[in-house]
């Protein structure tokens, strides 16, 4: 019910708060803005000129995502307000200035570069189950109201082939999987991605089945993919609303029942003085708030052996329908407040600092931990917080923005059971196992008591570095550390992506997570905090492509716990491109 | 494209097909050896009669009178209440009976220990008792988990495999119940024991591994088969893997200790009781691994 009241909410304030912003930016304003705003506003709806080309790629590197934009965007490649008049053509998408996240740092999938349709054909595993499947498959890029629209559709039939748990094996070989399709619920999953509009632009909605998000400065939420268990298949939504004085920023991990939501609000009220001058126009104040209203705060244990292996104790009871672990459930909330500024606005350097002051207030059990309840259980509260102040720098450079840069660099300061991004990378798994090495089931193992309930005397001191660089359209890379000087939640992750090269299409990223020690991050050993997201797309004919991924998934497997092993699997579609963005 | 071309990027992408999901070819090759393969150890003993149990046989260092008024001369209906009092008489709180030879209706068992304590008042057996009034029972006894022949049998499936190919040695209990004579047929008592465990160890060691415990006992009923893994990182178990791979016949000592609390003690005859024990062995291999032994 909770999760049907959220959906609801979002649906309102998709309705109230995204399309009017839109329609206040493009059509409402009845006053011509100053001629340096009309120099740096898209304008496309204006436009006398045939829009931008759209671009049937993968989903454009600045969709994963970004800090509060400096709206309107930069556009360096026109030299002056004269140049670019009211009703002119707006610059090439090529020529503005790049300024979200410039690659899909942690996605988990590919989207064609063509218009196509076809079918892929593989195997899929969903907990101890593994299936045949047959995924009819349509993708289209184009414009809608001068803004770019990419929709990519699927619709998963799967066919029983083996069932790993006891008894089972071979017996239900080629049934088909109707719980894939009982439920309303169920038909969402049709979606692997729906986007419209650009990040940092008037108006951006991002629908998939795939991607990482990040909510403004990733104080709370950085990188949470929802997909990372693989044994949930979800949806998730981005939708941002911009405008000159203000704008929002929202988040859910499932468009259908979601537990993970999160939304920022920020405005600019120095705007209202003077928006040419960068300082004024730039600087805003901000509040924010991610919740997961279904956190686990102690994992239920297999006494019943629901799934007849013969572990209890040693095992996480796991729902034999959905393969999700079962768990007492309560609510963790972050919250807080943040100001920014650019002190840098050039056509080629983009420079701003902000402060973040934020908080993580949930409940721990105050029973004995050694014989933990599940009913009633008593609950203290708890308040952490933390403060961060932060430098992102962004610079395009070469001829036509070929070349864009990004670093960020962030000081922490945060109480010990505080703790920075707290929706991070693999949240959805760490949630309930926190420690994704341990191979014995601890109820109190779940991250809501693993974090907050460490000793919170102790002030931790930590930072965060990250540089991106993207090259056109056919290459991008990304490095990030996170460390600090107590608790063992030391990051690094690694990115790679080649959006199109002749014949392949290639995304890889490698998170290593929890080191103890910063040490830690760099020996050559595996880890079970490491996850590897590597996948790729090759055409052998027009016709035929073959997908090959290598992943450390962390599915539930037969032994009830995240488990960690490289899986390396691969497909095969078959289909034909059609439209603009075919037969490339 | 040529044809010869197509032809060749078809085929190499058939066998990306078929060369597919290496996570499936995993799980699907988790092989388990039970039932046909591993013997199913099936058995109905009887306690030793509790004439057995007293008297000379008990192992305290005491003796009873030959004739002592007020008591029976025989036992053989007695109950643990009986037992109890006559603890009492001896002034002992613990009582032992071994058993070389074990009278089994299936099954290979040997060498039965039943002990008894005696916790029938608050300052007695404090060590063991802990504050429970009525009986403590312990029953050990040795059971052939693998006999020679099916030994060679599975040890050729496994040539060339290493114990950690194992990844989980698990007994499916069809029964484990506690009868009783009454009124000439067998009539289940299970409900009034406690504080049951099931455990396994290997013969002359102290290391013991847990199976079964109290809140499942009452769910294993013939219609209900239930599994129990062994703690795979216990030392019989270790055995038990070693003892698979290596062709070895296995014998392995079980016990079970439970208790019946004071006011259940009349209705607990020993004489014509006993245990029905019915479970299959298991043990899940992974394919993988063997293959991975073997290169």
């Amino acid at each position: 019910m909770r999760a049907l009241w959220a959906s609801t909410a979002y649906c309102l304030a998709l309705a109230l708060a995204g399309w009017p912003g839109y329609a206040l930016a493009e059509e409402d304003d009845p006053a011509p803005p100053p001629p340096d705003f009309v120099q740096e506003a898209p304008a496309p709806k204006r436009a006398a000129v045939p829009p931008p080309i759209p671009v049937p790629l993968p989903a454009p590197a600045t969709a994963v995502a970004s800090d509060k934009p400096a709206v309107p965007p930069k556009t360096g490649a026109v030299p002056s307000a004269a140049a670019n008049p009211v009703g002119k053509a707006p610059p090439k998408r090529s020529d503005r200035f790049i300024e979200g996240e410039l690659a899909n740092v942690g996605a988990m999938g590919l989207v064609p570069w063509q218009n196509r349709v076809g079918a892929v054909l593989g195997v899929e595993r969903i907990g101890d189950q593994y299936f045949g499947a047959l995924t009819p498959e349509f993708n289209w890029s184009s414009t809608l109201a001068d803004r770019p629209i990419t929709m990519s559709l699927g619709v998963p039939i799967r066919l029983e082939l083996y069932d790993s748990r006891p008894d089972k094996a071979w017996s239900r070989l080629g049934k088909l999987r109707m719980d894939d399709w009982n439920e309303p619920s169920d038909f969402a999953q049709v979606i692997r991605q729906l986007q419209y509009g650009g990040k940092e632009e008037h108006f951006y909605l991002d629908v998939n089945a795939f991607k990482a998000s990040t909510l403004g400065h990733g104080t709370q939420l950085r990188r949470y993919n929802p997909n990372v268990n693989l044994n949930t298949r979800r949806v998730s939504a981005q939708l941002d609303g911009f405008g000159d004085f203000g704008g929002a920023e929202t988040f859910l991990n499932d468009v259908t029942a979601p537990n993970v939501m999160g939304a920022l609000v920020f405005f600019k009220p120095l705007s209202f003085i003077d928006r040419k001058n960068y300082l004024l126009r730039s600087f805003s104040l901000g509040a924010s708030a991610v919740a997961d209203l279904d956190a686990p705060l102690r994992n239920r244990l297999d006494l019943a052996d629901v799934d007849d292996d013969g572990r209890r104790l040693r095992e996480y009871e796991i729902n034999q329908k959905s393969f999700q672990p079962v768990y007492l459930s309560t609510q963790v909330v972050a919250y807080g407040a943040d100001a920014e500024i650019k002190l840098v606005d050039t056509p080629a350097v983009d420079w701003k600092t902000y402060v973040d002051a934020s908080w993580l207030v949930s409940g721990l059990p105050t029973d004995n931990p050694d014989a933990p309840g599940f009913v009633h259980v008593p609950t203290r509260e708890v308040r952490p917080g933390g403060a961060t102040w932060g430098h992102l720098l962004r610079l395009n450079l070469g001829e036509h923005r070929r070349h864009a840069l990004r670093f960020r660099a962030e000081a922490r300061l945060y109480d010990g059971n505080y703790l920075p991004g707290y929706f991070d990378v693999l949240y959805e798994v760490q949630r309930v196992q926190y420690r994704l090495d341990q191979r014995w089931a601890d109820p109190n193992g779940t991250k809501l008591q693993q974090v907050l309930g460490r000793p919170a005397d102790q002030t931790v001191r930590g930072g965060y570095l990250e540089a991106s660089w993207k090259a056109g359209d056919w290459f991008a890379f990304a490095v990030g550390l996170e460390v600090n000087d107590q608790t063992p939640d030391n990051h690094l992750f690694v990115h790679m992506e080649v959006p199109r090269w002749e014949n392949l299409q290639l995304l890889a990223t490698l998170h290593r997570r929890n080191a103890i020690q910063a040490a830690d991050l760099v020996v050559w050993n595996s880890t079970a905090s490491d996850l590897l997201l590597v996948k790729a797309r090759y055409r052998l004919a027009e016709w035929l492509h073959i997908n090959a991924e290598a992943l450390t998934p962390y599915g539930i497997g037969p032994d009830s716990f995240f488990k960690h092993v490289v899986d390396f699997n691969m497909n095969v579609e078959l289909g034909f491109s059609y439209g603009r963005g075919g037969a490339q | 494209m040529s044809r010869r071309r197509v032809l060749h990027r078809v085929f190499l992408g058939l066998a990306c097909l078929v060369a597919s999901a290496c996570g499936f070819v995993e799980a699907a090759t988790e092989l388990t050896i039970g039932s046909g393969q591993l013997q199913r150890v099936s058995y109905d003993f009887r306690w030793p009669s509790i004439d057995a149990l007293i008297g000379d046989k008990l192992v305290t260092g005491a003796s009873l009178p030959p004739e002592l008024p007020g008591l029976p001369g025989s036992y053989e209906a007695s109950t643990l209440a009986h037992l109890q009092g006559l603890m009492v008489l001896t002034g002992e709180c613990r009582g032992e009976v071994k058993q070389a030879e074990v009278l089994a209706t299936s099954g290979n068992l040997r060498q039965l220990t039943v002990t008894a304590v005696n916790c029938g008042s608050p300052d007695r057996c404090q060590d063991e008792c802990k504050g429970f009034v009525g009986m403590r029972l312990e029953t050990r006894y040795q059971v052939q988990l693998i006999d020679e022949a099916t030994a060679q049998k599975v040890a050729g499936m496994l040539t060339g495999t290493s114990p950690a190919a194992i990844v989980q040695v698990r007994m499916r209990f069809y029964e484990l119940a506690f009868k009783q004579l009454q009124g000439g047929k067998d009539t289940d008592i299970t409900s009034l024991f406690r504080d049951f465990e099931l455990g396994l160890a290997m013969p002359d060691s102290t290391d013991e591994t847990a199976v079964v415990q109290g809140p499942w006992l009452m769910e294993i009923t013939p219609e209900t088969p239930r599994r129990f893994e062994l703690d795979p990182e216990a030392h019989v178990t270790q055995e038990i893997r070693k003892a698979i791979v290596g062709g070895q016949p296995l014998w392995v000592e079980v016990y079970q200790r439970l208790s019946v609390a004071q006011p259940d003690l009349y209705s607990v005859r020993l004489t014509g009781g006993g245990v029905l024990f019915d479970f299959q062995p298991e043990v899940v291999l992974s394919v993988l691994d063997i293959a991975g032994g073997k290169l």
